[in-house]
């Protein structure tokens, strides 16, 4: 039980119970407010009855023709309030503002070690589009998959047919 | 670069690439001599001249920057690579009113360029000029009639009325707005969702409610998201309550776990229903609805809350059925005890009992049982938390023996709980589900701590936590009080590194910077707290530079709902406290450093403090910190007092700022002939410390002891360091000694008589041995003594050698009339207590570091017993990091005793 809403400047100061874990990545404040500023309908905060935040998406809608699509840039929620079904509801509200611009798929890039992320996304019905070779920094290089769920305007889930072969970080786009 | 992307002309690009590239890799000296080499062939380049300028710039050479800059901006460049790398130096520069009068002129010359408008535009808005804003966006839209030029006017329109008295925005500047729009909408010109969100905030402003729900029910609706939401949200505005609850009814059947819906529901629905109708319709809700969603169990609490007296009987029983069901079915979420804790004071404490008793026979772990499985186990912590919450962990419920039982309880809970959840059976992302335990037990020691000012609670505590941090070393939680704990005993070098792990940065320095930053000088550990000053600071600046930035963002994507909200994120971190306060601790860390009377004054130049302007804005400082991130399970209070006490504290920080930002004051007055700021500053000082201080220092006595560690789960850092500046007379002694200055040219006899037993500049006893300790309080003497008399020392430093030509300078005045023999005496019996002065701070200079020498040979002392679930590891951990901790700080107190020697030698003389 929360309360969905958008996420505001204000929220910045408070989200600290979510971003302190070490999964999630605190960005300088620019990267933020690029999103609020292009696509404020993507940041939703999920926030319990006493006011805490307890988790928060970050998205936005990109591409050209039928590449046009909604993509996940970030989803997380706080260690205290995981199980409860959190992340599925956030990823439901953004493929909701996805369908309403009309996107044919949305997308998101996930760690291939993150095996209880990536069971979540299959279990929402998303499927690995197509891996991509040493997309995150670090040491080592990790892969990352591209995992996709078509949406409504993507009738023959065209979007949804998986790549045969990876691909590199330059040829995503 | 943005202007990569604009050069237009090529054979301008392919020469002037090279200079982007080495500025863009931050190589200013190649891009200098990459410049000059262009120059030499095109002298008169603009674009290549101001790249010169900023590269020199960012070399630091600020007046030559500036030289180029005038005469390029004196040729009124129009072309765009140019203007765009104008923009950038500016803004480096801090000039952003250049921008816009570089653009002015350029639009000027050119008329009818878009760019160069949409550019001018820009500007404006990154100097909040809205008028201008206003009127440059509607000449764009006469040249070019598109909707977002329009919609551009009508929000610099919005935002004149924001920033303008009520009377003007509802009486003038709003309709107009309005009138603005619906200009548009008669002309079914209106395209984009953002669009019509402006013209409804317009409305809002206004409190239209009826003219907000005619557009939420007319075509242009289809704009917009969430329809049925903002309508209810408006019928509940013009308190059409039944329609609203109507409305709100049917949202809640759509999405029956949105917690908003449901309080807005209530609000709603009381205002014309009996409470069990509303209760039915809950109970609806629930029978029809899946397994697991949350929100209409809750609901009922907050029908009861709202509806009900607390006294009331059959409420009472009620409550306790529905906190009992609660948790029987929600038991092991970690949501369960932050939901019920909003309900907890429905309760009688007859009826907190019989809610435990009934939780626990459910649980079903007696006091000598343990849990079985982590779901057990994690309905037993839930349960314990809330018995903390309901005050089951202090007096008078638990007296010290309840509790020492209680915490070794805890830690075998802790014990045999990780034993449910090895780590290899566990996420390496996950919190171990044992944890809570030993926050628990952590928050009990620290109570003890404070009743009975015994540190082996804290060294207790640390070992737990540590242990904790091995077996789970994701858990924030643990962290943060492994911070608090080390702080509290003093231990700054275990601390960093415990705070370390958090990774705090970018905004977090701000929102957390309080968790550690502001104790680290006063604890001694100069170093550490210069870096860390440092590095907050640069994050501050930056983000100033960045901020405009942000703004034009939101007017290009036709954000308009972010526009106010991101002037606001502006305004508050430009007024944060802990950006005020990190200014001044930098300043007056610096000015400790220096050696000689000519560093001083140069210092105090490079900082530009003006004695008689006090250059903080007190009423618009914004207290930034995220006090909540510390869990506590505090006793809820029956008038819902903040626990936390946000308010008092920052007072405190208001009150520390001040008492500190004066003492900077009184120094760059020392240095200037301004005698009579010096006396106004130096009142307002003792005043600050007789009469304000005082007050809200009361606030965090307990029992009348004045000086005992607080109760308070936060980090206390203002309150901690106003009593120290309070109570070690540091305060005192320096308003005394800047009003004696201000009357003569030389200490009196009352102040010398000040410096002579005013403890700031004397030490506390060395430490017991062989004992725990917290060394937090001898710390903060030994770091106020050294900053005391370093202060003290650079004021008469300053002072002496100004005052020395003003006092020849009466002696020609006076001519030959008056005898030239008095002032000679006058001048001997100066020098003499100048000098007097100077040999006492010298001793108490040298008192200080032979203090720190002798205390540099501690031997830390823990009284950790290893069968006490503690493993060598740990203990050597704590041992080892404490007593870097005091080395650390001690000599880092030492290395300051030379400069200020240094500094005296020449008082003396």
């Amino acid at each position: 039980m929360t309360t969905l809403r958008p996420f505001t400047c204000n929220d910045l100061f408070r989200f600290n119970n979510v971003n302190l874990d070490p999964l999630t990545e605190t960005y300088g404040l620019s990267f933020y407010m690029h999103y609020l500023a292009h696509w404020p309908e993507y940041i939703q905060v999920a926030e319990s009855p006493s006011g805490e935040i307890m988790g928060y998406i970050m998205g936005k809608a990109e591409g050209h023709g039928e590449n046009w699509h909604g993509h996940v840039t970030a989803l997380t929620v706080s260690p205290d309030y995981r199980r409860l079904g959190l992340a599925a509801m956030l990823m439901k509200f953004l493929e909701e503002v996805s369908e309403k611009k009309q996107a044919y798929f949305v997308d998101l890039f996930v760690r291939v070690s993150n095996k209880v992320a990536i069971t979540m996304y299959q279990q929402l019905g998303y499927i690995v589009y197509r891996t991509v070779l040493e997309y995150y920094n670090g040491d080592p290089d990790e892969d990352a998959y591209d995992m996709r769920k078509a949406l409504s305007r993507d009738v023959n889930k065209k979007s949804m047919i998986p790549l045969t072969h990876p691909v590199r970080p330059e040829e995503v786009d | 670069m943005a202007s990569k992307t604009h050069v237009d002309n090529t054979v301008n690009e392919r020469r002037l690439r090279p200079i982007y590239d080495w500025l863009d890799n931050g190589n200013n000296k190649k891009a200098l001599q990459e410049a000059d080499k262009v120059l030499k062939k095109h002298p008169s380049n603009q674009c290549a001249r101001v790249l010169k300028a900023l590269a020199l710039l960012r070399l630091g050479k600020e007046s030559e920057c500036q030289i180029i800059m005038d005469k390029v901006r004196s040729e009124i460049p129009c072309e765009d690579s140019t203007l765009q790398a104008m923009t950038i130096c500016y803004r480096e520069i801090h000039q952003p009113d250049k921008i816009s009068e570089v653009y002015e002129a350029a639009a000027k010359a050119d008329p009818n360029n878009e760019e160069l408008l949409t550019h001018l535009f820009m500007s404006y808005v990154r100097l909040g000029d809205y008028k201008k804003q206003q009127q440059t966006a509607l000449t764009l839209y006469k040249m070019k009639p598109k909707n977002p030029y329009y919609f551009w006017a009508v929000m610099s329109t919005v935002m004149q009325a924001i920033h303008s008295d009520q009377k003007l925005a509802k009486g003038i500047i709003l309709p107009l707005a309005e009138r603005m729009v619906l200009k548009l909408v008669r002309e079914g010109k209106m395209e984009a969702e953002q669009e019509v969100q402006l013209y409804l905030m317009i409305l809002e402003l206004q409190d239209k409610n009826e003219e907000i729900l005619n557009v939420l029910s007319s075509p242009l609706a289809s704009h917009l998201s969430y329809v049925p939401q903002q309508k209810a949200t408006i019928l509940l505005k013009l308190e059409r309550f039944p329609e609203a609850a109507n409305a709100y009814r049917e949202l809640i059947k759509k999405n029956n776990d949105n917690w908003a819906f449901y309080q807005n529901y209530l609000l709603a629905a009381l205002k014309f229903q009996q409470p069990t109708e509303c209760l039915d319709f809950l109970n609806n809700i629930i029978n029809t609805s899946e397994k697991g969603i949350r929100a209409p169990y809750l609901a009922r609490l907050d029908l009861l809350k709202r509806a009900y007296d607390s006294e009331d009987v059959q409420c009472n029983l009620q409550a306790v059925n529905f906190m009992h069901q609660y948790f029987v079915q929600f038991g092991e979420k970690g949501c369960v005890v932050g939901d019920l804790r909003l309900y907890l004071n429905l309760l009688t404490s007859k009826m907190k009992f019989e809610l435990f008793e009934k939780i626990e026979k459910d649980v079903g772990v007696t006091s000598d049982e343990f849990p079985t499985t982590v779901r057990q186990m994690q309905r037993h912590i839930h349960l314990e938390q809330l018995r903390r919450i309901c005050g089951f962990h202090h007096p008078p419920l638990a007296d010290r023996n309840k509790q020492e039982q209680l915490i070794k309880r805890l830690c075998d809970l802790y014990k045999k709980g990780i034993e449910l959840c090895p780590m290899q059976d566990r996420l390496p992302t996950d919190f171990c589900p044992a944890d809570p335990y030993i926050l628990l037990a952590t928050h009990l020691l620290h109570q003890l701590w404070v009743d009975t000012s015994d540190a082996s609670f804290l060294y207790k505590a640390m070992s737990l936590l540590e242990h904790g941090l091995l077996s789970s070393p994701v858990n924030f939680h643990i962290k943060i009080l492994l911070v608090r704990i080390y702080l509290e005993a003093g231990l700054v070098v275990a601390a960093d590194h415990t705070f370390a792990l958090l990774d705090v940065k970018h905004l977090q320095l701000d929102s957390l910077g309080h968790l550690y930053a502001p104790l680290l000088a006063p604890l001694g550990n100069l170093p550490l707290a210069s870096t860390t000053l440092d590095h907050t600071a640069k994050f501050f600046i930056a983000n100033y530079k960045d901020s405009a930035d942000h703004l034009t963002f939101a007017y290009k994507y036709g954000s308009f709902i972010k526009i106010q909200e991101f002037v606001e994120l502006r305004e508050r971190l430009d007024n944060s406290f802990h950006f005020a306060m990190t200014t001044v601790d930098k300043m007056l860390l610096d000015l400790c450093w220096c050696d000689s009377t000519a560093s001083l004054i140069s210092t105090l130049n490079s900082m530009h403090i003006q004695p008689h302007l006090d250059t903080i804005r007190w009423a618009s400082l914004r207290d930034n910190r995220d006090l909540e991130v510390v869990r506590g399970w505090e006793p809820l209070h029956q008038n819902e007092k903040d626990s936390r006490m946000q308010e008092e504290t920052r007072v405190c920080m208001l009150r520390l700022l001040a008492a500190r930002n004066a003492i900077l004051r009184i120094l760059a007055a020392s240095a200037k002939s301004s005698s009579n700021f010096l006396s106004q500053i130096s009142t307002e000082l003792k005043e600050l410390d007789e009469e304000i201080i005082p007050k809200i220092l009361q606030k965090f006595e307990t029992d009348g002891k004045r000086n005992r560690p607080c109760k308070i789960l936060v980090p206390l850092d203002a309150v901690e360091r106003l009593r120290e500046a309070h109570y070690s007379e540091q305060l005192r002694t320096i308003a005394c000694l800047a009003n004696s200055l201000s009357q003569s040219s030389y200490p009196d006899f009352d102040c010398i008589q000040m410096l002579q037993t005013s403890l700031c500049l004397q030490t506390l006893p060395i430490p017991e041995r062989d004992t725990p300790i917290s060394f937090k309080n001898f710390l903060f003497r030994a770091a106020t003594c050294s900053e005391s008399l370093a202060i003290i020392s650079a004021i008469c430093s300053v002072y002496a050698v100004k005052s020395k030509p003003h006092a020849s300078q009466k002696k020609n005045k006076k001519k030959c009339n008056k005898k030239i023999e008095s002032n000679m005496i006058n001048e001997t019996n100066e020098t003499k207590v100048w000098r007097e002065v100077a040999v006492l701070l010298s001793e108490r200079v040298q008192n200080l570091d032979a203090v720190l020498t002798e205390f540099e040979k501690y031997e830390l002392h823990t009284d950790l017993d290893e069968n006490d679930h503690v493993c060598t590891t740990i203990m050597n951990r704590i041992i080892k990091r404490g007593q870097a901790s005091l080395r650390q700080s001690c000599r880092s107190l030492k290395s300051r005793t030379q400069p200020i020697l240094r500094l005296l030698s020449n008082l003396k003389s």
